[in-house]
């Protein structure tokens, strides 16, 4: 691809790229440039529009017209996965793309493995997959599966087989984000890798010091907007962090509640699960928004599914209004007046395909006949009072967007009357609109006196609508932070373990 | 509750009446409706004797059988399983049957322990799947050998003749109360508590729920193993009517009465238009279902076509139904052709 003209034009220049989805805007207005072995640092905070940019780069949805990708200086019409690959834009998500049940080796060539010519001479292959890992310093066991390797090996082995297919331009969308401290260094090192070999690759992380140990160059997004970019040889991390959270620090809002006389709904003491959770405490009030924050995999979602009786647990108690609870199963937990909102919607909270009145009142029915009529009437209601868009209660679940999902979900708790809701991610996959509308039903279910749980990987959201924040780190609470002492910046350094 | 006071609007719904209620079963049963009638098409031109009342209370007669099964595969299917024992427990709980009223224990008591054997099968099919985590398919798999295995043990692997003037027995098998054949009657009782459980208690909401998410269900407070093990109960005890009615029909209770059965209850669940992905479905499909397929060899027999030919007819049938009921089928023809 050498072009010997003296002015070069960029590997990949984008203008103008943009997206709306029903109205809402999501990106806007977003152009950069990046040249062969450039590594480009695309940083955000959650929401800020970072993956729709990456999916736009991947072919996975269009922009907006407005919006113009260029090839070494030609306009190309990007619009599928398939136009992407032809411009050897290659993205590795957090989520891997590799059959897990077969081998490195087949993993690699997996594309081509029909035109090799029968029969295959797996000895020859196994040998190209080991010389083409050793290329980029890397020694796997290339006739293993590559479930049995570690995350940091399948990234490895995603980024090989992306080099392989003659990728010119790599996504690495947080590869770091679930890796442990060795495990990072080697991944930097394949990335620097790389970069040596003339790609260019947009690297996602949020993590600021491996930006500033490897990027050329940055781009920050705020709100959908491009905020600034530049190179990294002439900003800060203070720099950075301010544009990256804006002028408009998110500060808790101003709803006067008197928590601190209402009693406790909820108290864990001692709670523990054998390399997981140690030694979890604290209390819950009622009518209270008690956030916990921390890093991906510091063991937020498993205190919730702890606490829930989803997961079994080594030591501790749950008292609900004071009384011991013995909460062995979901079932139980939901008889004591616990409602959860998983992480995982799709397949946790949802039943996709069933309607939307058989999901509210999935939780609810004990006893007795169904009354279906009573039963229409009552999901109207909660349509109506949650605004849930959907055409009838008929419906399956699964067609409607996923803050209409979410608010199904929501409903289905109200309607089971839970005292103490777990929110796990609440907001993820939901728009800005449904986002308001979902904290404000959390603010009036505080006022009818139901103690929340909050689970936010969105800081903004954490400090927004909680009363109190723990803050977990490996598994355990490391802080316990009042409403005027959680900001972002307190949070987060209590979460990568800066502060103890 | 948070202003849930506010006046609702949603879509649709003056669904209330009985009326509406039957238009949206008729849409959601279109396509087996639609069979129905080109099934009393096409005798009323070729073979009008298929309209003599002995003629359809025969038709009757042979779908009430699988259609005892089939109310319990619906339940199990509707959970996104498959229950392949059936046609072991029916013989199975029909040699016990024969067996019992041979040694003389009395009607009810033969009857009460063949159908307690069936609910043990389906108990055992329920433990497998839960506590142990077998997949449907493989653990009733397991168990149609076994029953059927058990079966041929105690008899020696031949059939069972018995000799009873039990009226009961005359008229599960053979006879007729209010015009109707006993086994019509079973079958449409069956029926009707099926359906009703399903619609109307919440352990039905509950198979439903499992069937539309195992682990959501099981986030929701519902007991997603106790529902399963019921769930494979319910079939086992039906498939032990089907099984005590099968008996009573020859005086015999024989070691391989099963035959078909298990295939031709999925068969008419599937026709019925029940998931096999589980979640959509229930009792009013299967009934129709049952009914298509019993009328469908009948004709078939009328028109005297071979029963070889017969079972390619139902064949056909099966992708047919299952065929005109999938949504977005051009959408996958094309989808599919290009990954061709």
């Amino acid at each position: 691809m050498a072009d010997d003209s003296a002015t070069e034009p960029p590997l990949l220049e984008a203008r103008g790229l943009a997206k709306t989805y029903s109205g809402i805007t999501v990106l806007k207005g977003v152009g950069f440039t990046i040249q062969k072995g450039e590594i480009l640092a695309l940083v955000g905070e959650n929401g800020a529009g970072k993956s729709t940019l990456i999916k736009i780069l991947s072919g996975a949805i269009p922009s907006e017209p407005s919006g113009q990708v260029l090839i070494e200086g030609r306009p190309f019409a990007l619009h599928t996965p398939e136009d992407a690959d032809h411009a050897g834009i290659v993205t590795v998500y957090q989520e891997f793309n590799l059959f897990p049940d077969l081998s490195i080796t087949e993993n690699l060539f997996f594309t081509e493995l029909r035109e090799l010519g029968w029969p295959i001479s797996w000895g020859a292959l196994h040998r190209r997959a080991e010389q083409l890992l050793h290329e980029m310093d890397v020694r796997l066991p290339v006739r293993r599966r590559v479930s049995v390797l570690s995350v940091a090996d399948r990234q490895i082995v995603e980024i090989a087989k992306a080099l392989h297919r003659r990728a010119r331009i790599m996504i690495l969308d947080e590869p770091t984000a679930v890796l442990g401290g060795s495990d990072v260094d080697r991944l930097l090192a394949m990335v620097r890798q790389l970069k040596a070999r003339g790609v260019a690759v947009i690297f996602v992380s949020h993590r600021l010091n491996e930006i500033f140990g490897l990027a050329d160059s940055y781009l920050v997004l705020r709100d959908g907007q491009q905020v600034a970019t530049g190179l990294i040889s002439e900003t800060t991390s203070d720099e950075l962090v301010r544009n990256m959270v804006g002028r408009a620090l998110a500060k808790p809002t101003d709803h006067a509640r008197d928590a601190g006389v209402s009693a406790e709904v909820l108290r864990v003491e001692g709670l523990s699960r054998k390399g997981v959770l140690h030694n979890i405490n604290f209390s819950l009030r009622s009518g209270e928004v008690v956030g916990v924050a921390g890093l991906r995999g510091a063991g937020r979602t498993e205190l919730v599914r702890a606490i829930f009786g989803a997961d079994p647990i080594d030591a501790g108690r749950i008292l609900v209004d004071g009384r011991e609870a013995r909460i062995t199963s979901p079932h139980k937990a939901v008889a004591t007046g616990l409602g959860l909102v998983p992480e995982d919607r799709g397949t946790q909270g949802l039943f996709k395909n069933l309607s939307a009145q058989q999901n509210i009142f999935m939780a609810s029915v004990t006893a007795g006949l169904i009354d279906y009529r009573g039963e229409r009437r009552r999901a109207r209601e909660y349509v109506s009072a949650l605004q849930i868009r959907l055409p009838r209660l008929s419906t399956l679940v699964g067609r409607l967007s996923g803050g209409n999902q979410q608010k199904v979900v929501l409903a289905k708790w109200l309607e089971a009357g839970a005292r103490v809701l777990l929110l796990d991610e609440p907001t993820r996959g939901v728009d800005v609109g449904s986002k308001a509308q979902i904290y404000a039903l959390v603010r009036g279910l505080c006022r009818d006196g139901v103690g929340v749980l909050l689970i936010s990987s969105e800081l903004p959201e954490i400090v927004e609508n909680s009363d109190r924040v723990l803050v977990m780190h490996r598994g355990a609470i490391v802080a316990e932070l009042a409403r005027g002492q959680a900001t972002e910046e307190t949070i987060i350094s209590y979460a990568v373990g800066a502060r103890t | 509750m948070t202003g849930l006071s506010e006046t609702s609007r949603v879509g649709d719904e003056a669904s209330e009446s009985i009326g509406s209620a039957l238009m949206q079963a008729a849409r959601d049963h279109k396509v087996i409706l639609v069979l129905l009638v080109i099934m009393l098409v096409i005798p009323a031109i070729w073979a009008p004797e298929f309209f003599s009342v002995q003629n359809l209370i025969n038709v009757a007669r042979q779908a009430a059988i699988t259609g005892v099964v089939a109310v319990g595969m619906t339940f199990v299917i509707l959970t996104s399983g498959i229950d392949l024992s059936v046609g072991s427990i029916l013989a199975l709980c029909g040699l016990i049957f024969a067996l019992l009223i041979k040694a003389d224990v009395g009607i009810p008591i033969a009857i009460i322990v063949a159908m307690g054997l069936g609910v043990l099968v389906g108990i055992i099919n329920g433990i497998g799947v839960t506590f142990l985590a077998i997949q449907p398919f493989i653990m009733t798999l397991a168990t149609m050998a076994i029953a059927s295995g058990v079966g041929l043990l105690i008899s020696n692997g031949t059939p069972i003749a018995f000799d009873t003037t039990s009226g009961i027995v005359a008229l599960l098998g053979n006879g007729n109360a209010a015009g109707l054949p006993g086994p019509v009657i079973v079958f449409i009782l069956v029926a009707l508590a099926g359906a009703f459980v399903l619609r109307y208690l919440p352990f039905g909401r509950f198979v439903y729920g499992i069937g539309g998410g195992l682990e959501a269900a099981r986030l929701s407070g519902v007991r997603t193993a106790r529902v399963l093990i019921m769930v494979y109960s319910i079939s086992g005890l039906c498939a032990s009517i089907a099984g005590i009615i099968t008996t009573c029909r020859l005086f015999v209770g024989h070691p391989t009465a099963g035959g078909f059965i298990m295939l031709d209850s999925i068969a008419a669940v599937v026709i019925g238009g029940t998931s096999l992905m589980g979640g959509r479905g229930g009792v009013i499909g299967t009934v129709a279902g049952v009914v298509l397929l019993a009328m469908v060899a009948n004709l078939l027999n009328l028109l005297g076509v071979s029963p070889f030919n017969q079972q390619v007819a139902k064949g056909a049938i099966i992708i047919l139904a299952v065929l005109f009921t999938a949504q977005g089928m051009r959408e996958r023809l094309i989808e599919q052709w290009n990954a061709l």
